[in-house]
């Protein structure tokens, strides 16, 4: 069915800032999780006020696997998740890819059910199936209606136990690989320079190299090398189901436990990452392609999820580049006509991501132009401040954002495996729209001085025709 | 013993099926409340307390199809300008007014409609009302702006090679509508734009943004009684007559392919878009089919998810699974208010385009020979089944789903019919349906990519006419 939405012939500019074979970027939104008691009452005021409740309730076996359900009966769907604690951060260079290979391959055949089960037996009867790879977790999906319940819970528990994987599997599955590789990264201007960002900003730390691995790493892996890789990830002590929709939590958790209780766990590897030194100098990389006019992404070293400085950070991109009312596009976009298209988000993993600036420029306009004008925004916030009114503005936005997250099953049980992912404890986020609500003009003047800085700027442009060059 | 376990686990199993079965059978879309207003205005309201936001919709019956003659992007220009300031307020203190709500608005414009619109907290529902009725009644449609989003389309169009993908997809859909009144798209091409003044766009708006030419959606928390006083204090004084809706035909003569030619796919001219250098091509094929108040439009929904909808279907086995030649491929049923097609599109390395294309054709001609199994048949009709609960999960869906049965004149049941029919789908019904609607013999084949590649790729594989355009030749 033709949708009433709009499909313009004209090619979209607007520039994909994260990616991953599925980005997840940090919900740079709280959790919504209804709680009780006062105190929490208390810390849930907002919360409260938007009548936002989604009870959450919690849950760790024997072997470590955590269950987090939470029940939403307003429709018919149920969504189950399971969050594998394993991302592109755990592979060794020289092997990348590893992770989101192996998320392929988790589809193709296990003891008890066979090949195809998924699609076979959830797929075929109307669920959405599905998985993706971050730089920090994999996280597999089925999304249903309630019936089917049970069949994806055996089916998971099953390719968690008894996964098979052979030769043949990984030969179909890598050129699988590369043709997703050719189409979002190769032949893709905006691919291309979500690479080189991460790589150019990124020297010693694992997010230096992109999700999806390199054509070569991919082409020497061994079905030992994924075997290896299933035996110390893929186990109930690394793993989080989260279950979220038209459920009842005590039959989720016994339906789980039946399932999974018999799967020895070992607990949760450790991650080796090395950490990413302080950058004590500008980098840029040029880049070519067959375009209409230049492209440019800066980026900044920025905060992890967990860091205090996020919420200043993260009040400050939406100031600067959320909206046609943000200073960035009045000025750069309106004022200035220097781009076309203009996006910029405070990116906050795991680990310690990036704050993001990306523009399509109008033709003529150059990247030291754009380069500059950004810089002129920043000293603006470093030296003036921002007004009482932009951080309202900005609270607001990032409230509405909340609650249009948790629209779906799906939406809400993202959410939940996003901050139990990287937090640890699903219910960390709720104090989080008054976390924002309390960041003030000298809290974001304190941050664009301490991370937006010459010295810690990346530059990735992509110019028209012209050769490829990297600058020292 | 033996006996009794057999007969227990076929109860099981048919106690299984048949709750799956009644949980589907049972699932019925909530109604809107629609209401006319005095001046001629539709309310369409979709409430639910779920959750704290509001989305507030305008639609105008008129669409980019309605541009004027040698005038092509009229209408997408009112669009633009809806947002480009009104009441005599400009587009940057409208925006800041919307965005302190934490609110976002949009107007945009397709080939049947204009929408504009607001989405925001429900506690703001009265401010975004006031605002949208000041972009969709009062906007300023100055000059200065006009020609600023002139200039902008001009510059966006510059960046339609730029991307693979999308010249593939603006290729084979100028191809496909060519000779009909979806033919020129959004905007036909700069030139004509260029043509385009501030009064074609004033008067376009003035004769169709009138109140019966308009639906208004209300979808999610707000209280009926008093936000139905706000709309009408708003929106009462708006009047105006239905207009006569005119559409021109067209076919850009570089892309028109000879649809009415019957040949073989092989035969058949394959247009090339060129994009040198690049290692993937972008595929898109298909003929038109039946519309949308066709018999066989379910039957042929059945039929298009088993050839391509999901990961289980013919060709995602064949070219994804078996052959490891894309990272998806996938067949598509589009419908428009006067005309329908079917599509496939994918990727692959350049040099195997020619395999890709040949495999999906034969899997095509499978489906034409009546190759298609019970168990096939009902796979998908579960899948489209099973599906349907997913597809309008949020009020949003909902309404989007009924606002299409609204414009396509698909009847009062349309919201509820869709499970109904796709169970008294047969095999045989589906046969029927590919037996009348897939035209193999009127294929549009359109690659984008690099040129010298896939040509040498597909010749290998017998096709042996190409029409090769230079990505920018589309400028």
């Amino acid at each position: 069915m033709k949708q009433w939405k709009f499909q313009r012939f004209l090619p979209s500019l607007v520039l994909i800032l994260s990616f991953s074979c599925a980005s997840s970027p940090r919900p740079a939104q709280p959790l919504v999780v209804g709680q009780e008691s006062a105190a929490t009452r208390a810390e849930n005021l907002e919360l409260d006020r938007l009548g936002l409740r989604f009870p959450l309730v919690q849950k760790k076996l024997s072997n470590g696997l955590k269950i987090l359900v939470a029940e939403d009966h307003t429709v018919p769907i149920v969504a189950y998740q399971t969050w594998v604690n394993v991302g592109s951060v755990d592979e060794k260079f020289g092997l990348t890819g590893m992770a989101h290979l192996f998320e392929h391959l988790m589809f193709k055949d296990s003891e008890k059910y066979g090949p195809r089960a998924f699609f076979n037996r959830l797929e075929a009867k109307g669920a959405s199936v599905n998985a993706f790879t971050t730089r920090d977790y994999t996280v597999f999906y089925e999304t249903m209606v309630p019936t089917l319940l049970q069949t994806a819970i055996d089916l998971e528990s099953d390719r968690l136990m008894n996964l098979k994987v052979d030769n043949e599997a990984l030969f179909t599955e890598r050129q699988v690989v590369f043709e997703e590789r050719r189409m979002r990264t190769e032949n893709s201007p905006e691919g291309r320079m979500q690479e080189a960002i991460w790589a150019l900003l990124f020297r010693s730390h694992p997010y230096r190299w992109p999700v999806i691995g390199y054509e070569e790493d991919l082409k020497r892996m061994e079905l030992k090398d994924l075997e290896d890789f299933f035996a110390t990830y893929y186990q109930p002590g690394n793993v989080t189901v989260v279950v979220a929709g038209d459920v009842k939590a005590d039959a989720v958790f016994s339906q789980i436990e039946k399932a999974y209780g018999s799967i020895p766990g070992k607990g949760r590897p450790k991650r080796p990452v090395s950490a990413e030194p302080i950058q004590a100098e500008a980098r840029r990389q040029e880049l070519k392609d067959a375009v209409a006019s230049e492209k440019v992404t800066l980026a900044y070293p920025s905060t992890s999820a967990s860091q205090e400085d996020t919420y200043a950070l993260d009040v400050l991109s939406n100031i600067l580049f959320s909206g046609n009312s943000s200073r960035g596009y009045r000025e750069i976009v309106e004022n200035q006509d220097l781009a076309l298209a203009l996006g910029g988000v405070n990116y906050t993993p795991l680990y310690p991501g990036l704050f993001l600036v990306s523009a399509t420029l109008k033709s003529g306009r150059s990247s030291a132009e754009f380069e500059r004008a950004v810089e002129a925004l920043i000293t603006d916030v470093q030296t003036k401040g921002v007004t009482e009114t932009e951080i309202r503005t900005a609270v607001r936005q990032l409230t509405v954002q909340t609650v249009d997250s948790v629209r779906t099953s799906q939406g809400l049980a993202n959410l939940i495996g996003t901050v139990d992912a990287i937090f640890g404890d699903p219910t960390r986020f709720k104090e989080d729209l008054a976390k924002y609500a309390k960041v003030t003009s000298a809290d974001v003047v304190r941050v664009a001085r301490m991370y937006l800085i010459p010295a810690r700027k990346n530059v990735v442009t992509l110019v028209p025709n012209r050769k490829e060059r990297v600058h020292p | 013993m033996k006996k009794l376990s057999v007969v227990g686990l076929v109860f099981f199993l048919a106690i299984s099926v048949s709750t799956w079965a009644t949980e589907i059978a049972e699932f019925r879309l909530p109604a809107p409340i629609l209401e006319t207003l005095p001046n001629g205005m539709k309310v369409a309201w979709f409430l639910d307390d779920k959750l704290p936001v509001v989305d507030i919709a305008l639609l105008i019956e008129s669409g980019t199809k309605q541009d004027p003659k040698g005038k092509s992007g009229t209408v997408e220009l009112v669009s633009r300008m809806l947002e480009r300031g009104a009441k005599g307020l400009s587009a940057q203190i409208i925006g800041q007014k919307v965005e302190s709500l934490g609110a976002s608005g949009f107007a945009s414009a397709d080939e049947e409609g204009i929408t504009v619109g607001m989405h925001g907290l429900s506690q703001d529902a009265d401010a975004l009302l006031e605002i949208l009725s000041w972009m969709a009644l009062s906007p300023n449609f100055s000059e200065t702006e006009f020609n600023k989003e002139k200039i902008k389309i001009a510059e966006s169009w510059k960046h339609l090679p730029d991307s693979v993908e999308a010249l593939s997809g603006y290729g084979f859909g100028r191809a496909i509508l060519s000779g009909t009144a979806y033919g020129r798209g959004s905007v036909k091409d700069v030139r004509e734009l260029s043509k385009i003044t501030v009064r074609d766009s004033e008067s376009f708006y003035r004769t169709h943004f009138v109140a019966p030419n308009s639906v208004l959606m209300v979808v999610g928390r707000v209280d009926r009684a008093a936000f139905r006083g706000k709309i009408i204090s708003l929106y009462g004084d708006w009047k105006g007559k239905k207009p006569k809706q005119t559409a021109v035909v067209y076919g850009d003569p570089k892309l028109s392919l000879g649809l009415s030619q019957k040949k073989s796919a092989e035969q058949r001219e394959v247009l090339v878009i060129d994009r040198t250098g690049v290692p993937q091509a972008q595929i898109r094929l298909g003929f038109r089919i039946p519309g949308i108040h066709s018999e066989k439009r379910y039957s042929l929904a059945v039929a298009n998810a088993l050839l391509g909808e999901y990961f289980n279907s013919r060709l995602n086995l064949v070219v994804r699974d078996k052959l490891g030649l894309a990272y998806g491929i996938q067949s598509t049923l589009t419908y428009y208010k006067d005309l329908a097609f079917f599509s496939i599109g994918s990727a692959t390395a350049t040099q195997n385009t020619g395999k890709l294309i040949e495999e999906t054709i034969r899997q095509l001609r499978l489906m034409k020979a009546t190759d298609i199994l019970d168990s096939e048949v009902q796979i998908s009709k579960d899948y489209l089944l099973g599906g349907y609960p997913l597809s309008v999960s949020t009020l949003g869906a909902v309404a989007s789903r009924w606002l299409n049965g609204y414009s396509f004149h698909l009847g009062p049941d349309y919201m509820n019919e869709f499970l109904p029919k796709v169970s008294a789908v047969t095999r045989e019904s589906v046969v029927d349906a590919v037996e009348e609607a897939f035209h193999l013999d009127q294929m549009v084949i359109v690659v984008a990519g690099d040129a010298k590649e896939i040509e040498k790729s597909l010749r290998a594989k017998g096709f042996k006419k190409f029409r090769r355009i230079s990505a920018n030749s589309l400028l």
